[in-house]
């Protein structure tokens, strides 16, 4: 028998729980009651009902926050998992320089997102960037080089494509799983004839249903979330073209020092973000094993 | 069963390689780029983006070191990031020991909210820390970023870490017990020796978030005392934005001990990416 079990008990959770309360459990509900109050920088909340999510709902600029978020997380979790899939497909057979192959994918997920955006700010700067210099090599009239990142007319697209083909996370996690497939299965498929692409299809992506159910709820947690890339090269500009939820929520609080409103953007985004969890683990049926398996 | 053609195998192969070498050059070309370019003097790298440097020289990193103090902002990313891994695995070693192996009233709500938390944008809850750390006046110094940091790592490293312990067999505490240790003594002296493993992907795990992690950095810190590595490639922008040349010098800098690091513990980071992505 353990003695004073539950003192220690008491004593071994507390510490967590307490740093836990002050980041975490404090903050999250001042956000939820202070987006119900008018509350700036230089003044102290006072209760203002849902005039907040009013004056969100009826601003443009928030609509598309929240349409460019929803069009990132449907992006990502569709062509970003399905990309990392691929490579991981590619790389479990092991072709030959798959390590090398493994390790340059996983490179540009290992800098800071920061430098990412930096990087490709140079790189399309359409006064020295490579851009320029194709335009140059190919004969093409040089004052007409886009600004990949400066136009609206392409500014999207162009900040989705600094992450949206970076999948190497994606493609460890399917490699590890794909790993762990039971090597009798596939020399029963392949004395039965299977041919390499009917393997894929009949053997390893169903073994691999539940991880791309994980993957997706990942990029969709990430996306609700962007934040980094977007802020190092567009600030969510020009105009509106690639603001999305933490952006508004940033230059909210931050410029406008309208603190109600900016927690009522919060709220938007707990919400959307748990929702969208609900709805993905509906759709791959994985449920909440981790706390089942705890309780 | 018919063969597939000869001729369609060939294809099939010389796709893959295609599309990996498609791969490793997205990935590669624009770090290896912004590097040649760091050698580059202002007047080449508006001439010729794609050339390589006339001469080696390290005009642009001496002048990347004289405008930023590159160095200092490494060493609070190191002092951060240090003291954030060893608070959250202290904590969470406690936390997620007793979780694991004992049933009590508050466990399924301990459970709940630390589930909850993994899932938190980081943004939604900035705004009342930004005020809570300004009366605490805690703004703008490394303990305040310690002190988000160790709370940031809680969630995915309790539930790495509780899977881990339900893998280490009951039985060695139990005959600890009998033979008359105590609670703390078993823990420190028969659990923590065997929980390494687990307490490696964690800090693992603990340090690749947070070396990178840029937004309440962004939002917390206000100078120069507390500024981190990602933090120090948003001030380059602006300090940096009519010499360009040191811009680059400045990127490589700071990007080049993460990639080193990377190479080094690659075995490490990869199997702790999986653990953390499966377990949390």
């Amino acid at each position: 028998m353990i003695r004073h079990k539950y003192l220690w008990i008491t004593l071994f959770v507390i510490p967590c729980m307490l740093l836990f309360a002050f980041i975490y459990a404090m903050p999250i509900v001042t956000v939820f009651f202070t987006a119900f109050t008018s509350y700036t920088a230089y003044k102290a909340p006072s209760f203002a009902g849902f005039s907040n999510f009013i004056t969100i709902f009826f601003d443009q600029s928030f609509l598309i926050s929240i349409r460019n978020t929803l069009v990132w997380v449907l992006l990502q979790t569709t062509f970003h998992v399905f990309l990392g899939l691929a490579v991981a497909l590619v790389l479990r057979r092991k072709p030959g320089g798959w390590k090398f192959v493994r390790t340059a994918y996983l490179i540009p997920n290992i800098v800071p997102t920061a430098a990412t955006g930096v990087m490709f700010t140079l790189l399309l700067n359409p006064s020295f960037g490579i851009v320029k210099h194709l335009y140059e090599s190919w004969g093409l009239d040089v004052s007409k080089v886009p600004n990949f990142f400066g136009n609206s007319q392409y500014a999207f697209w162009t900040v989705t494509a600094t992450w949206m083909l970076y999948s190497a996370f994606n493609t460890i996690i399917f490699l590890s799983e794909m790993g762990a497939i039971d090597q009798s299965i596939y020399e029963a498929a392949s004395i039965d004839g299977a041919k390499p692409w009917q393997v894929d299809r009949y053997i390893t992506l169903p073994m691999v249903k539940n991880t791309v159910g994980t993957c997706v709820v990942l990029a969709s947690v990430a996306m609700v979330s962007q934040f980094d890339i977007i802020y190092m090269t567009t600030k969510g500009g020009p105009g509106t073209s690639t603001l999305n939820l933490p952006i508004y929520l940033y230059k909210t609080a931050t410029l406008e020092n309208n603190y109600g409103k900016a927690n009522a953007v919060g709220v938007i985004q707990i919400i959307l973000g748990l929702a969208l969890i609900v709805m993905i683990q509906k759709i791959f049926t994985i449920g909440k094993k981790n706390e089942e398996e705890l309780l | 069963m018919r063969e597939t053609p000869f001729i369609l195998r060939v294809l099939a192969g010389v796709l893959k390689y295609v599309f990996l070498i498609l791969i490793v050059f997205i990935s590669l070309a624009p770090l290896l780029w912004v590097f040649l370019s760091s050698f580059k003097d202002y007047a080449q790298i508006n001439s010729s983006a794609l050339d390589l440097p006339e001469s080696i020289n390290f005009n642009n990193y001496a002048a990347a070191l004289k405008y930023a103090p590159i160095m200092k902002y490494f060493l609070n990313s190191l002092v951060i990031v240090g003291s954030s891994i060893l608070i959250t695995l202290a904590l969470v070693a406690m936390c997620a020991y007793v979780v694991s192996r004992f049933r009590f009233l508050m466990k399924p709500l301990i459970v709940t909210l630390i589930s909850i938390s993994l899932m938190l944008p980081a943004q939604s809850i900035s705004q009342p820390l930004f005020s809570i750390f300004s009366a605490l006046k805690i703004f703008d110094t490394k303990t305040g970023l310690i002190l988000v940091y160790s709370a940031m790592g809680i969630p995915m490293s309790f539930f790495v870490m509780v899977s881990y312990y339900k893998t280490i067999p009951t039985e060695l505490e139990e005959s600890s017990y009998i033979d008359g240790a105590g609670f703390l003594r078993t823990f420190f002296q028969i659990i923590l020796p065997l929980a390494k493993p687990g307490l490696a992907t964690v800090a693992m795990l603990q340090f690749i978030n947070i070396w990178n992690e840029f937004y309440f950095a962004l939002m917390l810190t206000s100078g120069d005392r507390a500024r981190t590595i990602p933090i120090a490639l948003n001030y380059y922008m602006g300090t940096f934005a009519n010499n360009y040349s040191a811009l680059f010098a400045a990127v490589v800098m700071t990007v080049a001990p993460t990639i080193l690091f990377f190479i080094l513990m690659q075995k490490q980071v990869i199997g702790s990416l999986t653990t953390g992505a499966v377990k949390g």
